[in-house]
């Protein structure tokens, strides 16, 4: 207890993504990071961080190292190509009156 | 078997080493030894003396009081030796001349279970039980026996429910000592999430039993205004959470609520079959909650034992120094066999098997030795409202914001 540890916790346990089910039938959404030793750990966690005011109905953890993400570098020829497309965007149809919520 | 338990107390009229107190002092010991020969004794207090003359020095009554507290077959053979054994007569005859004549009970007798010893401050319950209420099966004196299964009574109802209510909120409130000092942010939070889910179970049952013994104490009252020998948790929940490692050991808290949502596991499903709705309801809400601290305990117990030469050893002297005080959960007294005669709860030995096989499950997976059991062990006698002194530093931190404002509202 003396002295202190050479190196804080925070840098010695990875890091897992939590994606959290608000409801049935709906789909699981990025909503935060936990340090955890485990993937039980982890899953405990997020359910003691990110769901005490139920705010959900099933929880995935992933190790956030195991998750390859784009580079905001690449952004430009990611996704910029994407913007003079716009007939890839069904907007051309009339929608029936009787189809809401589209 | 019920035996019954007497106590009674005499005022002295000078010390009993006093000239005045020299003939009773001298007929102590020769009376005692008659009491323990005759037929019907169990039982009685007594000190390194002998007697209990040194023990009443301490006694809650103070030193002018000697206190006499014994366990007989039955009424019968301890009316037989009190006013029919000569040489007790005999003492009777001349108790003018060494005490002062009370004007409040100075007998009470009640029924015990099995082989219960009556403590001090139990006693004391009784006798002012008797002082305020007159005689029930309780507290009662010759005016009026009782015999041991007549016990419809509120005061057994609603101390078997402060029990379990009073071993969540110490529990609680112990858990809250680790709010922002938690080992890592997260688990900070999940311990603060277990402490109020003890917390709540905690309110639901002072409201009870508060409404059981009559309606005039709500669940603020239970907590923040009752003393220290009113609280009924075992001894267990009021330990401290410092070991010879640390002042805030994480092995003790997470060895702690291992031990204890293991027991509470089987309790509050055994519960979900009480006769009193309101324990019914919070067994049913709890069952779920304690599956969770379990697990989460559990978990904790495997990482320390299987973990580093330091978790395991801090685990291992965590559960070394815990064990002694589990023995008081297995132990059924007179007022658990009131209630589990109402239903309103279950036996506590009965649940001690598969407690173990809980805890043995777990302490293999985290190489972790149980420790030894004894042939007459250690009972904890906190939920008889005799406490250790932590609780005394407990409940002045708990209590001390309500007394200082008495009926502060948020």
């Amino acid at each position: 207890m003396n002295q202190p540890p050479a190196t804080t916790p925070q840098e010695h346990w990875p890091l897992y993504e939590v994606f959290v089910r608000s409801k049935q039938g709906l789909e699981h959404k990025h909503c935060g990071s936990v340090h955890a030793t485990d993937d039980a750990m982890a899953l405990h966690l997020a359910r003691d961080v990110y769901t005490r005011r139920q705010e959900g109905v099933s929880i995935w953890v992933v190790r956030s190292s195991h998750i390859t993400a784009s580079l905001p570098d690449d952004a430009a020829p990611f996704f910029d190509p994407m913007q003079d497309k716009i007939y890839r965007h069904p907007t051309f149809y009339q929608i029936p009156d009787e189809i809401k919520h589209m | 078997m019920p035996y019954l338990a007497q106590i009674n107390i005499a005022k002295l009229k000078a010390p009993i080493d006093s000239p005045l107190l020299a003939d009773f002092a001298a007929q102590l010991d020769v009376v005692n030894a008659l009491a323990e020969s005759a037929t019907g004794f169990i039982w009685r207090l007594k000190d390194e003396t002998g007697n209990a003359t040194e023990l009443s020095k301490s006694s809650p009554w103070g030193p002018e009081y000697i206190v006499n507290i014994s366990v007989w077959q039955d009424t019968e053979s301890l009316k037989t030796f009190a006013y029919q054994q000569s040489s007790h007569v005999g003492v009777l005859r001349r108790r003018n001349e060494w005490f002062d004549k009370l004007d409040v009970p100075h007998l009470a007798m009640w029924w015990l279970n099995d082989d219960e010893r009556p403590t001090l401050l139990d006693a004391r319950r009784r006798l002012q039980h008797l002082e305020a209420q007159g005689d029930t099966p309780y507290a009662f004196s010759f005016k009026q026996l009782f015999a041991p299964d007549q016990a419809i009574f509120p005061l057994w109802y609603s101390q078997s429910i402060l029990r379990l209510a009073d071993d969540a909120l110490i529990h609680a409130q112990r858990i809250a000592e680790w709010c922002g000092h938690g080992p890592i942010l997260e688990e900070d939070i999940a311990l603060a999430n277990i402490g109020l889910d003890y917390l709540g179970q905690a309110r639901m049952l002072l409201a009870r039993a508060g409404q059981v013994e009559g309606g005039s104490r709500g669940e603020d009252e239970l907590a923040f205004w009752r003393n220290q020998e009113d609280f009924f948790n075992s001894t267990l929940c009021e330990l401290p959470n410092a070991s010879r490692f640390a002042d805030r050991d994480y092995a003790i808290t997470i060895t702690k609520l291992f031990l204890h949502s293991a027991l509470m596991l089987d309790k509050w499903s055994a519960l979900q079959q009480s006769t009193d709705p309101i324990v019914r309801a919070v067994a049913f809400k709890a069952i779920k909650e304690t599956t969770y601290h379990f697990d989460h305990s559990s978990q904790w117990m495997i990482r320390f034992g299987d973990g580093t030469k330091e978790s395991h050893e801090r685990a291992q002297s965590a559960l070394n120094v815990l064990w002694p005080y589990t023995h008081e959960w297995f132990d059924d007294d007179s007022i658990d066999a009131f209630s589990q005669a109402a239903g309103l709860t279950q036996s506590n030995s009965i649940l001690h098997t598969s407690w173990l096989a809980r805890i043995d499950a777990i302490l293999l997976q985290a190489q972790l030795q149980r420790p030894e059991g004894s042939n007459s062990p250690y009972i904890g006698n906190g939920r008889r409202g005799a406490h250790t002194e932590h609780l005394s530093y407990l409940l002045g931190e708990m209590q001390s914001v309500a007394r200082q404002h008495p009926g502060a509202q948020w």
